[in-house]
């Protein structure tokens, strides 16, 4: 008896993070992490890429800084507005977030050669 | 008079009196339109006195600018789609291994439909009812569109 009215009452207050959405944001959870692997690799090689380069004081720190920040930005974003809402919002939230980041990767890429070859 | 049989694909008569948009303006058809809606004599005659009359209207209004706001952000969304359609192509990969080709060409794609998955999640994620809805969704939509400038083209254009 008193595990049924558990359930019930379980039912009716979702869980924040039940099963099926732990393993959807574990799966873009990976995708995120490709772009914010990425962004370290740019911030560990490309000061050195710009100094061999001769451009050493025109190095865009805050680009690159960008670059790591945004990916986990959007991935918590998207997980933080998803909480007890339906498998199929959180898909939405998580895609667009990722899509948000993989755009916005493209234009720091651009906006740093556009900064270079001012 | 005419012995053409009947299309059934043919819609009813009713559709050829109405224009499009006129829900907006709230001048749709009667019958097409819930009571609580309706904002002109008739309709206001029969619901609570003067306050009442007041207060439907206003609504109205404002869910007529929600809606034209809603629909000039979809104007400009669909113009960042084709910025990043554009975009893709001026973006080339450097590299050589087959993982970055791969998440690259993917990433393209991303940036190509990420407008679209921005404004359908807020559209989708602020419906009718929930509290400051107006806010919420066009602080979304404004955020979405200043992250999604597509500056590849952007600087590509007018460099």
């Amino acid at each position: 008896m008193t595990d049924q009215t558990e359930t019930a009452v379980d039912d009716e207050t979702p869980r924040a993070w039940p099963l099926p959405a732990v393993v959807l944001a574990v799966v873009f959870g990976l995708l995120f992490a490709w772009f914010l692997y990425q962004a370290i690799g740019n911030l560990v090689n490309t000061p050195a890429a710009y100094e061999g380069a001769g451009f050493g004081d025109q190095i865009p720190w805050a680009i690159l800084v960008a670059g790591i920040v945004l990916p986990v930005v959007a991935f918590v974003v998207a997980a933080w507005l998803g909480v007890r809402r339906s498998l199929t919002d959180r898909v939405l939230l998580f895609a667009a977030g990722l899509a948000v980041t993989a755009a916005t990767a493209f234009s720091l890429l651009q906006i740093s050669k556009y900064l270079l070859f001012l | 008079m005419s012995t053409r049989p009947i299309d059934p694909d043919e819609e009813s008569d009713d559709d050829a009196f109405h224009w499009a948009g006129d829900e907006a303006r709230g001048q749709a058809a009667p019958r097409l339109r819930d009571e609580t809606a309706e904002t002109d004599g008739a309709g206001a005659g029969s619901e609570a006195p003067a306050a009442g009359v007041a207060t439907v209207g206003r609504r109205s209004a404002a869910a007529t600018a929600f809606l034209v706001a809603t629909g000039v952000f979809a104007g400009l969304y669909l113009a960042v789609v084709v910025g990043w359609i554009l975009s893709v192509q001026l973006l080339a990969y450097s590299g050589l291994d087959l993982a970055g080709e791969i998440m690259w060409q993917f990433s393209e794609f991303l940036a190509m439909v990420a407008a679209a998955l921005w404004f359908g999640a807020v559209v989708t994620l602020t419906p009718e009812g929930i509290p400051r809805r107006g806010v919420k969704r066009f602080v979304w939509l404004a955020a979405g569109l200043a992250l999604l400038l597509p500056w590849p083209f952007l600087l590509g254009a007018f460099a």
